[in-house]
């Protein structure tokens, strides 16, 4: 897969003024994320995630090093369009409504009216923010901003999506549904970072994990070998109580140490999932 | 129609939105006001909007509204503004969109202030008819102090007049008499009788018979007062004559440039302060220039009231 973001020693160090000395927000990084690939950044609050994206995203100029995305600098204007950024502040603009602010974010990047138009209505729909299109922006709840924000990120049909805190604030459902929109874009071949506190998302959703700890890179790598433990399970259902002791006996005689038997669930957000799912289905079939 | 989405569309909308109420009750404020003072001129009634100061508050509110509500709703006006990263990204360039927002304010100002300066001239008695009014400037000495003295004032162009206006300050007396001027052109007296000044900055208004002006002479007859005729102090009035309603409508133009000047200021100043600091600069900027008289709208105002075309 070609490389979407790429990036070599990258620093970002805030001079200091008066008694406030310089920070080193970023040390020097190396990143590389492929098209298609959705790259989950985490770490505790001020350990670099936003500056990060800041950077990618043409906003926060690095001190030192090189970052290219879709083979540019992230200033280019010819980036405007094919890379979005999610900002994990408010959004601007609150005295319009959703529909006029994606007309606004849609005339920026260069998007004809018509296919702003259409793009519009339909994320509207599948964000499901069609009930307040009228509106101002001031008065939606977090929830509902975070899912217009993320309405405006997607509208041009981005190549790189850099989101800070995209599901924040959000209820399960909508979690889910955003969740379900980045997986899509994905698999058209967009590159996704995304910074994050909800692990539980990060986890289902992205390939590979970026630890970030005080500027610098503490872990990085698929999620399976992260969180891969030395032991294997053997999951089975039909069996009685006297079957699974034969089979906890026969795993001790072969020198497994420790053999436990549990019933595995499932996570709650599985459970909201399926709630969101049905629920739907019942309004499709009313 | 790109720019309808644009900062300039969203702006001018937005600015309709919410400082046309305020100038509206502004006008009604104005033109209530304005009926309770009844303000006449015992010499002249048709100036008697000269006198009124309620011309001024509904379109300085006007302006005031428009450039609060573009620099509010621009998260880029002014820093650490929350969504100012997102807009910023988007809108690419030099100036970020500030362009484009103060044009939104202005063109918004222009279409709050249009119908207020056309309903409120004609309701404070705005002469029905404009005339352009020409400046004749002196070069060297600006002053008549003895008998026999004369100051020549030239006009760039030749100008079809029928009226002459004058208003020297006055010094301090040497005697009694008041001072008597003539007033000539290319030799030949433009008045019967010489005019008389006896105060300070008053108005004399001549009629005269309509003819082609290209300089005027003013010779002090007599008298005991020395004049000082400043810039403007001498000034010609053509005979083309042009509507109220289109001088009214150049008076709503020019309050806009008062804006411009506002918003770049506090696009300038919000490069490194905060809102209320843009804020305050912005309402600073156009209460001086529309209260305090310092820039050309206070005399534009007085120039729609007296019937002089802006032009």
């Amino acid at each position: 897969m070609a490389t979407a973001i790429s990036a070599k020693q990258l620093t970002v160090t805030f001079p200091g003024r008066g008694r406030r000395p310089a920070l080193q927000a970023l040390q020097p990084l190396d990143l590389d994320v492929k098209r298609g690939q959705v790259l989950g950044v985490l770490g505790p609050n001020g350990s670099g995630k936003t500056t990060l994206l800041r950077v990618l995203a043409g906003l926060q100029p690095p001190t030192s090093g090189e970052v290219h995305v879709l083979g540019e600098a992230p200033t280019a204007r010819a980036l405007t369009s094919r890379v979005a950024y999610q900002s994990e502040g408010p959004l601007p603009l609150t005295t319009l409504s959703a529909p006029e602010y994606l007309a606004f974010m849609g005339a920026e990047i260069g998007l004809a009216n018509e296919v702003c138009d259409q793009r519009a209505a339909g994320l509207l729909a599948r964000l499901e923010l069609e009930h307040a299109r009228r509106r101002r922006i001031s008065t939606f709840s977090t929830g509902m901003s975070k899912r217009l924000a993320l309405a405006a990120a997607l509208l041009a049909e981005p190549d790189v999506l850099l989101l800070d805190e995209p599901t924040a604030g959000l209820d399960p459902f909508g979690s889910a549904t955003v969740m379900e929109l980045l997986r899509e874009r994905a698999d058209a071949g967009a590159a996704i970072l995304m910074a994050s506190h909800q692990l539980l998302e990060v986890e289902e959703s992205c390939e590979e994990v970026l630890v970030l700890h005080n500027g610098t890179v503490h872990k990085r790598g698929p999620l399976q070998d992260l969180l891969a433990k030395d032991e294997h399970a053997l999951i089975a259902s039909g069996l009685d109580d006297d079957a699974l002791a034969e089979l906890r006996d026969q795993a001790e005689a072969r020198g497994a140490s420790g053999v436990r038997i549990e019933r595995p669930r499932d996570h709650l957000f599985a459970l909201f999932r399926k709630l969101g799912r049905d629920r739907s289905d019942e309004e499709r079939q009313t | 129609m790109r720019a309808w989405r644009g900062p300039f569309g969203v702006t001018m909308r937005q600015c309709l939105r919410e400082a046309s109420l305020p100038a509206v009750l502004a006008t009604v404020a104005a033109a209530l006001c304005h009926w309770l003072d009844d303000p006449t001129l015992a010499e002249d009634t048709n100036s008697a909007a000269a006198a009124t100061p309620w011309l001024t508050l509904p379109l300085f509110v006007a302006a005031v509204g428009c450039c609060y509500v573009a620099a509010r709703t621009w998260p880029t006006f002014s820093r650490r503004r929350g969504g100012a990263d997102t807009v910023r990204r988007v809108v690419r360039g030099p100036l970020g969109g500030r362009g484009a927002v103060a044009l939104g304010a202005t063109a918004a100002q222009l279409v709050i202030c249009l119908p207020i300066a056309l309903a409120l001239s004609a309701w404070v008695g705005v002469p029905p008819i404009a005339k352009r009014h020409h400046r004749a400037a002196c070069d060297g000495s600006k002053i008549l102090d003895r008998a026999g003295a004369s100051l020549r004032f030239d006009l760039s162009s030749p100008v079809h007049a029928d009226a002459i206006q004058l208003r020297p300050r006055a010094s301090l007396p040497m005697g009694p008499r008041s001072t008597r001027v003539e007033v000539t052109s290319e030799g030949s007296p433009l008045t019967t009788e010489p005019v008389e000044v006896e105060a300070s900055l008053e108005l004399i208004r001549l009629k005269i018979a309509a003819r082609e002006l290209t300089e005027l002479t003013l010779t002090q007859v007599d008298g005991d007062i020395p004049l000082i005729f400043q810039p403007g102090s001498v000034v010609i009035v053509g005979t083309d004559e042009s509507p109220r309603w289109g001088n009214a409508a150049l008076l709503a133009l020019f309050s806009c440039g008062t804006s411009i000047l506002a918003l770049t200021l506090g696009a300038l100043l919000g490069l490194g302060a905060g809102w209320p600091t843009v804020a305050s600069s912005i309402g600073v900027a156009q209460f001086i220039q529309w209260i305090s008289g310092v820039g050309p709208i206070d005399e534009a105002i007085l120039a729609l009231a007296r019937g002089q075309w802006l032009l």
